[in-house]
Parts: C-alpha cells; structure tokens; sequence
C-alpha cells in the first residue's frame, strides 16, 4: 500500500493547467473523485494523490470546489443555508461537470 | 456531412474503445499503476454521453469474458486433481490434490473480484446511466455472471464437476476425522454463495452444492447410522450421535452458509436418530428398560435431549416407560395375590389371616411409594420434569393402582399403621413427607369413596382405642384429606375428632360432679367417649348386646342421668364391643394389671366369686354374658389360647368349641407388671365383610348419584341424555368414576319417582319436574 493514501490534500488540475488543492475528505464528496482515490487497484492517481481532469477548465473545476466546501460547511447543518450562487453563462459545462463528478 | 461526422463519431469510439479495451487487459493483469483511472473514467462518460453505451457494455463483456477463458484453460484446468480409484473414496493423495484445486480457485476468484471493482469503478458513469435505462446487470454483477458462466459452470471444462467432487470429498474426509484446511472450502463457499442463479433466484450454492451436499450427507449418515447401531450399545449410541450432531454444526458455523444448518441437523437426526428410535430403546442389557432399572440417570438425560429432536421420539419414550411402569405395577399387585394365596393355603387362623395381611398391604403400599420415588428422581433428574412424561407416569400409576382392587384399603391400612406406630421418632418434616407421598398415592386412587368408608373405620378404631400416635399428625392428614377433597370430604373426620374432645371435657365435668354430689361412689372408674352416631361409622341397629355386672351397670346409669340431664333429647347407646378395661387381677405369684376388652372383662368378673378350682363351660359363659358368639369365640382366645394365658381351656387347643371349660390360671406369670391382652382389632377385611363394605359403597353411590342428576336437572331444566351423563360424571368424578349405564339406571329411577320425565317430543331429552 502507498503511504500517499493518507496525505490531507489533494490536487485537482484542470485543462488549462490550473491547480487546485483541497482536502482530501472535501474531495471525496465526488462519487467520482471518491472512486478514484480509494479504488482498490493501485491507478496512478492514488498513487500520487493527484487528478488531472483533461476535460474541466478551470473556471468550471473552480466552481465545483467551491461547492464541494460549500456542502461540507452546511451538510446536516441546522443553520440557514444561504444560497448557492451560480452564474448562469457557466451553468451548463457546471452541469456536464457535475454529471460526470457524481456531485 | 452527416456520414462523415457519424464517421469521425465512430472512429473516435474505437480509439477510446481500444484503450479502454487495452485498460482492462492491464487490471487483469495488476497493472492498474500505470493507467489514468481519470482518463479511463472519461472514455466511457464520453462514450454513454455519444450514446454508445451498448457498445461499451458489450465491448466490456467481450473482454471480460475472453480473459475469464483463459484463466480457466491456464489455470484452473491443471489445478484438477489427479482422480485416483474412485473419487469418492476418503483418499489422502485425492484430498491433497483437492485442497490444491481449492487453493487455485479461490485465489482466481479473488483476482477476479479485485479487477471487478476497479473496472465498476471506471465504468461507474455507465452503471449509473446506462446499465439503469437498458435495464442491464450493473457492471459488477455482469463480473459475477461472466464468472459463473464460464468458469464455475464452464461448458467446455468440467470444473463443476471438480468443483463440487473435491468439496464433497473434502467434507468426507472430515467426517472420517481428517485435517482438512477449512479456510479454501470457506473461500469456495463463499464464492458459490456471491453467484447467483438468475432463474432460481437463489445463490450457486443453493442450486449447486446444497442439494448435492444433503444428498450425500443423507447417504453417509444412513450408512453410519446401521453400523453404529450394530457395534454400540445404548449409551455409546449416544454419546456418538451426539458427537455427529456437533460436528455439523461446527462445520455449518465454520463454513458453510447458515441456512443449510437447518437442513443438515434434520437429515442427521433422522438418519441417525428417527430411524432407529425403536432399536435403540429397546437394546437389550443397555436400552432404556435397563437405564431406568439401574438409574443412570446422564444417559436417561441425553436420550431424552437426543429425542427430544425429532416428533417421535418423546412419544416412544412415553410408551416404553409407561409400559415399564405398568410391568412393574402388575408384579407389585402380583406379590399381593400370591401372598393372599399362600396364607389361605395356609392356616386359616383369623389372627395369623390378618396379620399377614396387613403386613401385605404395607409392603404393597411402600413398594408403590418407592416406584414412584424412583420415577420421581428419573423426572427429576434425566427428564428435566418434562409435564408431558409426568402425564404418562400418572396415567400408568393410576392403571396399575386401580388394578389392584383392594388399594384403597391397603392404602388407609399404610396411613393406619403410620399413625399408630410408624411416625415415632420421625421430626415433623418428615412427618409432613410421609403423608404428603400418601397423599400422591391417594390421588390415583378412582374410588376415593371406598377409600373413605376404610379411612373412617380406622380412623374410629385409632381414636376410641387410644392407639394414635400423634394427634398432630392425625390433623396433619385430615388438613390434607381437606385440600385435595374438599370440605365435605371430612366433616365426619373432624366431627370424630370433636367427639373425642368432647368427651374428656364430659369426662372432667362428670368426675367433678360425682365429687360434689352426695351419691355413693361407684366401685371402678368409669371412663366414657360419647360418639355421634352420624359421624361414627358403626353399625347401631345391632348394637351387640351384653350383661354387665350389676356394678358396672349402677355405674353406667349413674352416668347415662348425669349426661341426660344436661343435654336433653339424646338418646344414648352402649357400646360394649368397642370399650376397654384395666383390671388388676391377684395371681398366686402376684398382682397384675391387664388391659382387656369390655367383652373380656365380663368374662373375666365371671370368675371373681368362683372358687379357683371350679370352672365355666362355654354354654354358661355365653348364657350369663349374652354376647354374639364369633366375638365370644374371639375374645376367648384371646384370654386362653394366645400369648398371655389368663385362662386355662379344657381341652386344650386353638380353637374354641361348644363344651369346652375354662378355669382360672392362678398359676400365671409373667415378667411384666401390666400386660395387654390383643383384641383382635381388625385388619385386612376377610371376603365377607369386603362384601358388605362394597354394599355399603354402592348403595352410597346410588343415592349421590341421584342426588347429582336432580341437582344438574333442577339448574338446567332440561337437558339431553349424553349431555346429562357427562355432566354428572363430571361431578362424581372427585369420589368415583360412575358406570354410564349405572347413570342411565338411576335416570330411570327418578323417572319413576316423577322426579324427571321424558320431553315429549324427543326421547333422548329430559325434563326436570318441579
């Protein structure tokens, strides 16, 4: 077993380049992030703890970040929820992204 | 322009379809490393997003199955084992190359369940939108099928075969006490427990093994189970299927699935322990007959456990003991009437007559109590106090008890000798214990009312002749008699004992009376019991008749006007077969004291004013006495034949005859300075007077019958013939079991006596008339 599975972070990295690093258990609020860091074959992303997503652009893997804290902060919470804003001339790749990360 | 970009479509699916195609060769190859699960994952959404997730599906099937194709050829074909003789001989060398072929499947199944996920786990996108709207397995179950169909249930190799020989042969072993490595069978079960059978809806297991497992299993233990039964005994038997039952179970805990525990159990149980029920009960010198004569009560207890599986088993229990206590009983009853046969074959002496036959009548009643002490222990302790044992023990006691006619005498007589002689000594509690196991006997008996005819006699002879050994005893019993009765039971009992204490109170107040009144004094000391007459069960219309002396009878009225004046309306009758007397008789030697009877006594007065070398026939004695002859022939035995020789016969000899002559024994000695000469208080009934109780009984019968039957019509007005009968011998049943046509007698009777009458209409019902 590699010594990486229990590092706090992760990277996730966009088309263009762009790297965003979050906490692991935040990350894992993708089903699709999820699967393939805990799968039980040795792929190389749980290798190295690393996603690259040839397909997000930046922008778009932005706002899912932004999201998976966002459910982390309020999930099971008792307080208002204020909501959850998402610009609208980003909304459908948001939504193919959300599709495809299972979140 | 469409074609072109279908085309384009097309070639850019099977480039991904290629690479994706390549990914899964590597995971089976645990190579996984090396791949992008990222990129992966992103073929096959691209792929379902272009609607080609049929393709992808059955593209992943195709590779899936081909792999699992050579996994079988390359692996697990050269793990069979080598058959040797016959595969299912329990062969060493065979179970090796078994556990060989178990070893290599089971880490085949888990490569394959490895990959599985990860490929899930790429292929999830598909899972998710795909499979759901095609309505196809989901990715991992497809894994299972593919796995199910071309290695477990290869058409092409004969795994299955393998398969199933090697775990059966391997459970062989086992059972004939062989190491096995449990963990490659589990690993196998747990396979065939994860495929499913798509048609039967139920695992591989099931379908597969299960059925093949019991079947075998039944075979074996069949097998098993004859031999057993012909080498062991009865204990060992035992001791074996026990052993058998554990091992399955084991097994089953270890690994196989839960729910084939169910299923093995019955099959052992009734391989191994229905079919041989009989067999086993009935072994000579170690069945269930022998366990109870010796009391081994730890195998009595594991029959009953090991029998207590299967619906027969209690049952035959139930009867092969029932029986054995019926044998019993009937050899207990046998000793009775081979013993009355004897002693009629014998002297015919009344004395020796009774003697034997009371002491017949205890040893009848204590060998009951120690049968029963003896199936009370076997209750106890191998039976775990199973109710329903208890049940066939009561209803096999009650049979034999109820045989034996005479048991409700032989039982007052046990009581009766208790309580006069035999509770000496004994602390309270053990008292208590004696009359409590009476009681258990009492239970069974079906005529409690005979019972309570002989209860009463002897409970009068105890009283009047100061023979009780503990009047705390005495109530002891009644109190019992009570509960288990009812009230009505033993009001006469207690009315008795009131009597009794009456008495001394009259008998203090009359002492006091005569010391203050001024009337001469009589010259012996009179004491006298007042007994009412209803509660007595003596026979007053013959009251005997007798002379006294003119002493005894001034001292008689002297009483008889004390007693009448301060209870008027009584009337009152002497009794003189039941009193007695202490007389103080001057011998040559000496004085003695001699207790004798009231009959004796005016015998014995007789002689007073007779010179001592002078002697009185029979006829003068009967003549001046006027008592019935068979109690003068008694009571003069008693004073001239038997231990102590007050008087002197002419001539001599046992039996008394008419002109025989009897002198007074001045030449008497004897050690003691009080003596007690025996009446002969009866004991055991002769033939007769058991003739005359049964009368008596019946008579008693009939009128609480009627007494019942108006009872029931008087409530219910009108009632149905057989509704009536059962009605009222549900009522009599306390006392005795009444004879339907008994009943029916009785029915017509009060007909007669326009009590009831036949309901117009219909024959079969009665109506009560007021």
């Amino acid at each position: 077993m590699s010594k990486n599975t229990s590092s706090e972070y992760v990277k996730l990295i966009s088309s263009d380049k762009f790297e965003f690093i979050i906490k692991r258990d935040i990350a894992l609020f993708s089903g699709t992030i999820k699967n393939m860091l805990s799968s039980p074959g040795q792929f190389m992303e749980s290798e190295q703890n690393t996603i690259h997503f040839r397909d997000i652009k930046a922008v778009i893997l932005e706002k899912v970040c932004q999201y998976l804290y966002y459910k982390d902060r309020y999930n099971n919470s008792t307080s208002e929820i204020p909501q959850f804003n998402i610009d609208p001339t980003i909304a459908l790749e948001l939504l193919m992204a959300a599709d495809f990360l299972d979140c | 322009m469409s074609r072109r970009f279908q085309n384009a479509a097309d070639s850019q699916f099977s480039d991904n379809w290629d690479r994706l195609a390549q990914a899964i060769r590597e995971i089976h190859r645990k190579n996984a490393s090396i791949l992008s699960f990222e990129e992966l994952y992103r073929n096959a959404y691209n792929m379902v997003l272009h609607k080609n997730g049929d393709k992808l599906y059955n593209g992943v099937r195709e590779v899936i199955t081909q792999h699992l194709e050579e996994v079988a050829k390359d692996q697990v074909v050269p793990a069979f084992p080598v058959s040797g003789a016959s595969s299912s001989q329990a062969n060493s060398a065979n179970g090796a190359g078994g556990a060989n072929f178990l070893k290599v499947l089971k880490s085949v199944w888990e490569d394959h369940t490895t990959c599985m996920l990860m490929i899930r786990d790429i292929l999830m996108y598909m899972d998710r939108v795909y499979a759901k709207s095609a309505n196809v397995p989901l990715v991992y179950e497809l894994g299972l099928e593919l796995f199910r169909d071309t290695i477990v249930r290869s058409t092409i190799y004969p795994i299955q075969n393998h398969l199933l020989d090697v775990l059966l042969n391997q459970i062989l072993l086992e059972r004939e006490n062989e190491i096995i490595d449990r963990s490659n069978i589990k690993a196998s079960m747990d396979m065939l427990l994860e495929l499913t059978d798509t048609s039967a809806k139920d695992s591989v297991y099931a379908t597969d093994f299960e059925g093949r497992f019991l079947e075998t299993s039944a075979e074996y233990y069949r097998v098993e189970g004859q031999m057993l039964v012909g080498e062991c005994d009865a204990p060992e038997y035992m001791k074996k299927v026990e052993k058998r039952l554990n091992e399955e179970e084991q097994r089953v805990r270890h690994y196989l699935s839960q729910t084939t525990e169910p299923k093995i159990r019955s099959i052992v149980e009734e391989e191994l322990i229905s079919k041989h029920l009989k067999t086993v009960i009935e072994m000579e010198n170690s069945g269930l007959i022998p366990m109870l004569r010796n009391e081994k009560m730890d195998d009595l207890g594991r029959m009953y456990k090991l029998f207590g599986r299967v619906i027969k088993g209690h049952e035959e229990m139930k009867t092969a003991i029932s029986n054995y206590i019926r044998e019993l009983g009937k050899d207990i009853n046998e000793t009775v009437s081979n013993s009355a046969t004897t002693a009629t074959a014998g002297e015919s002496h009344t004395t020796g007559d009774r003697q034997t036959g009371t002491s017949v009548a205890i040893r009848w009643v204590q060998d009951v109590l120690d049968l029963k002490d003896k199936f009370d222990k076997v209750q106890n302790l191998a039976l775990s106090n199973d109710k329903a044992f208890q049940t066939a023990f009561n209803e096999a006691f009650e049979f034999f008890i109820n045989k034996n006619l005479k048991s409700p005498e032989f039982i007052s007589l046990f009581i009766d000798d208790n309580l006069k002689k035999g509770l000496k000594g004994k602390t309270e509690e053990e008292v208590d214990n004696v009359l409590d196991k009476t009681i258990t006997l009492f239970r069974f008996i079906g005529e409690k009312d005979v019972f309570e005819r002989y209860y009463k006699q002897h409970l009068a002879k105890r009283l009047l002749l100061g023979r009780s050994v503990s009047d705390d005893a005495e109530r002891g019993m009644i109190g019992k008699l009570k509960i288990e009765c009812g009230y009505q039971f033993t009001t006469k009992l207690e009315g008795m004992f009131n009597d009794m204490r009456i008495s001394t109170d009259t008998m203090t107040d009359f002492k006091d009376y005569l010391e203050k009144s001024a009337l001469e004094r009589p010259k012996l000391d009179l004491s006298v019991t007042v007994l009412t007459s209803t509660f007595w069960p003596m026979n007053l219309s013959a009251s005997p008749r007798c002379n006294f002396p003119a002493e005894i009878t001034k001292a008689c009225d002297t009483f008889q006007r004390f007693y009448l004046a301060r209870h008027s309306g009584r009337r009152l009758t002497w009794q003189s077969n039941m009193g007695s007397a202490d007389i103080r008789a001057t011998f040559n030697a000496r004085k003695h004291d001699i207790n004798v009877s009231t009959y004796q006594m005016v015998i014995l007065l007789m002689f007073n004013d007779l010179p001592p070398s002078q002697s009185l026939s029979y006829e003068t004695i009967k003549g001046e006495s006027d008592i019935p002859e068979a109690d003068l022939k008694r009571n003069l035995q008693s004073l001239a034949c038997a231990k102590y020789k007050i008087l002197v016969k002419e001539p001599k000899g046992k039996e008394i005859e008419p002109g025989d002559k009897f002198y007074f024994n001045s030449d008497f000695t004897c050690q003691l300075q009080r003596i007690k000469i025996q009446t002969v208080a009866s004991k055991v009934e002769t033939e007769g007077e058991r003739k005359d109780t049964r009368e008596k009984v019946e008579e008693a019968r009939k009128h609480q019958t009627e007494a019942a039957i108006v009872r029931i019509m008087k409530d219910r007005k009108t009632m149905d013939h057989n509704l009536l009968i059962a009605e009222v011998t549900k009522q009599l049943q306390p006392r005795f079991v009444p004879n339907p046509a008994m009943i029916k007698k009785r029915i017509e009777a009060l007909i007669e006596r326009e009590y009831l009458e036949r309901a117009p209409g219909d024959r079969r019902v009665y109506n009560y008339l007021a």
